[in-house]
């Protein structure tokens, strides 16, 4: 039982971000995203027999994320943008999966790289406020020519760890 | 002007609009020329789109913390489930 709860924790830990970033999409509260998280991980526990293609399990959480956020939104009561944010219940646009599964991919590849790297490559592509040069080689204590070459030399590795992490997979 | 081998700093320059429109162009005719490097491009220009794009969300640690512990409650239920229906069938 014990074998089985850390692979239940390395599961949520796993994908975490992926599910709980479906209900934050379509601007469900906090609350509502959480009741959304909660409801795909009951519905995983309860077809943990059924899920053997693992695959395709990224697709079936985001498939799930995205009926429960619609059916926790309408009961809800409170977004009356949601049947145009959600236009088809059943499921998201495969494209829109492809998008969300590398977002997540990406995620766990910088997580995987680590260190300044990772810091460099987030303050470089992922912060919302797009800091310049000054600002990262500021806070890096790095020169700021220096931060074009670390860039390729990292962004390298991080394509590596994507590469074996199934990004580029057909 | 003679490019050379293409480096990894060039694909990403060229991706990220960092190469003046000279070295951009030349960079450009190669490409054509060089599936393989063109098919690099691509996937650095699709690992900067995911990056560009990115509005996932992580949950709070509250959050994940109620998830794990479903996996601990739903178990015991299971069990005690199992030694109420042992103990109908003992009595």
């Amino acid at each position: 039982m014990r074998g089985e709860q850390r692979a239940w924790n390395t599961l949520i830990d796993r994908y975490a971000r992926l599910v709980y970033s479906v209900p934050r999409r379509y601007r469900l509260s906090e609350a509502d995203a959480d009741d959304v998280f909660q409801a795909v991980w009951i519905s995983v526990h309860r077809s943990l027999d059924s899920l053997k293609d693992h695959s395709r399990l990224s697709a079936w959480l985001l498939t799930t994320a995205h009926r429960e956020s619609w059916r926790v939104g309408r009961k809800a009561n409170k977004y009356p943008g949601l049947d145009d944010v959600i236009a088809n219940v059943a499921a998201p646009e495969d494209d829109q999966i492809v998008a969300w599964e590398r977002q997540d991919i990406v995620h766990k590849g910088l997580a995987e790289l680590g260190g300044k790297c990772e810091k460099l490559l987030r303050a470089l592509f992922l912060e919302a406020d797009e800091p310049s040069y000054e600002e990262i080689a500021k806070r890096m204590g790095m020169k700021i020519g220096s931060i074009g070459p670390t860039r390729a030399r990292c962004f390298e590795k991080l394509e590596s760890i994507l590469a074996s992490l199934g990004m580029f997979d057909e | 002007m003679a490019l050379g081998k293409i480096t990894f700093s060039d694909l990403m320059a060229f991706v990220c609009g960092g190469l003046d429109p000279d070295r951009r162009e030349l960079v450009k005719q190669q490409l054509a020329s060089a599936p393989e490097q063109a098919r690099r491009a691509e996937r650095i220009r699709s690992i900067v789109n995911a990056m560009r794009t990115d509005d996932s969300v992580a949950p709070s640690a509250d959050a994940v913390a109620k998830a794990k512990a479903y996996f601990n409650a739903s178990a015991r239920s299971a069990v005690q489930r199992w030694w109420e229906g042992l103990s109908r069938v003992a009595a």
